[in-house]
């Protein structure tokens, strides 16, 4: 059992840094190269959603939190944002709430394909919290 | 990131590095709009043997360039893609609009 905790602020040069962490925790687990690439592209997803559309064009906290236990890798990533209305909607290949700023709606759908279990809890006003999981090597 | 221009077929060449996020995606459309304008070029060539990461951003960013030169008549091309970023393509269902190949002579002979 592992855990560790980051807060930062809703910049999109902190990015990079919050799926370097990611993939640096998950280090201990001996993931190969491409279940690593895989896991930064899903927190990278988680994360770049809470920066631009948790809290748009306003300042916030975004959260990285990572746990392992047993052969198993979870994040959450949370916002204290606006929150999504309908998350059902939103995790729609391709629905993106931003259709002019060239987004291509595919974040849920590729957070889907890399993780093995992502939650999304979402509360209008509230904020965002998405909780994504991999068992990382064979079963 | 490095553009040059290939006229005999109307076709930008765009070296890209690093990492595409929602950080860097900014000027790299930028820089190719700029030079789309100037050149009055239709295809674009985006060389991607030196971006180790990319996510849904740089997706929004192909779309958006396809988009733009579709209308003009041309197309756009890739090559050096990672398995990865060939999955992220073929998953947003691009990979039927784009073409993909492996090296920068290829892809100007689709043209
Ligand atoms: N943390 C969040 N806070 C508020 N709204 C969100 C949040 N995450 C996602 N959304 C909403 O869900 C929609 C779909 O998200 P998704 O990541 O699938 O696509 P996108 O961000 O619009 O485009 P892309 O990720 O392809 O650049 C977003 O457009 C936005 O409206
Ligand atoms: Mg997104």
């Amino acid at each position: 059992m592992n855990k560790m905790k980051l807060e930062f602020l809703n910049l999109s040069e902190n990015e990079a840094f919050a799926r370097s962490v990611a993939s640096a925790f998950c280090v201990q687990l001996n993931p190969t190269i491409e279940e690593l690439s895989e896991i930064k592209t899903a927190v990278s997803e988680a994360v770049t959603n809470s920066i631009i559309h948790g809290y748009e064009s306003s300042e916030g906290i975004v959260t990285l939190e990572g746990q392992i236990c047993g052969g198993a890798v979870t994040f959450i990533i949370s916002d204290s944002g606006m929150g999504i209305a309908d998350v059902d909607a939103a995790r729609e290949p391709l629905y993106t709430g931003k259709p002019d700023a060239e987004r291509s709606g595919m974040g849920f759908t590729i957070m889907e394909a890399f993780m093995d279990r992502v939650d999304v809890h979402s509360e209008i006003g509230k904020g965002t919290v998405v909780t994504m999981i991999r068992r990382i090597g064979g079963e | 990131m490095q553009i040059k221009l290939v006229g005999e077929k109307h076709a930008l060449v765009v070296y890209l590095d690093g990492e595409i996020d929602q950080h860097t995606v900014g000027d790299i459309k930028n820089a190719i709009d700029k030079e789309i304008r100037r050149t009055n070029a239709v295809n674009v060539i985006m060389d991607f043997r030196k971006i180790s990461f990319m996510d849904s951003s740089g997706i929004g960013m192909i779309m958006g360039r396809y988009r733009t030169v579709s209308l003009l008549g041309g197309t756009v091309i890739l090559y050096g893609c990672t398995d990865l970023i060939q999955r992220l393509i073929t998953m947003a269902g691009l990979g039927r609009l784009i073409k993909i190949t492996n090296n920068l002579d290829n892809a100007l002979m689709l043209l």
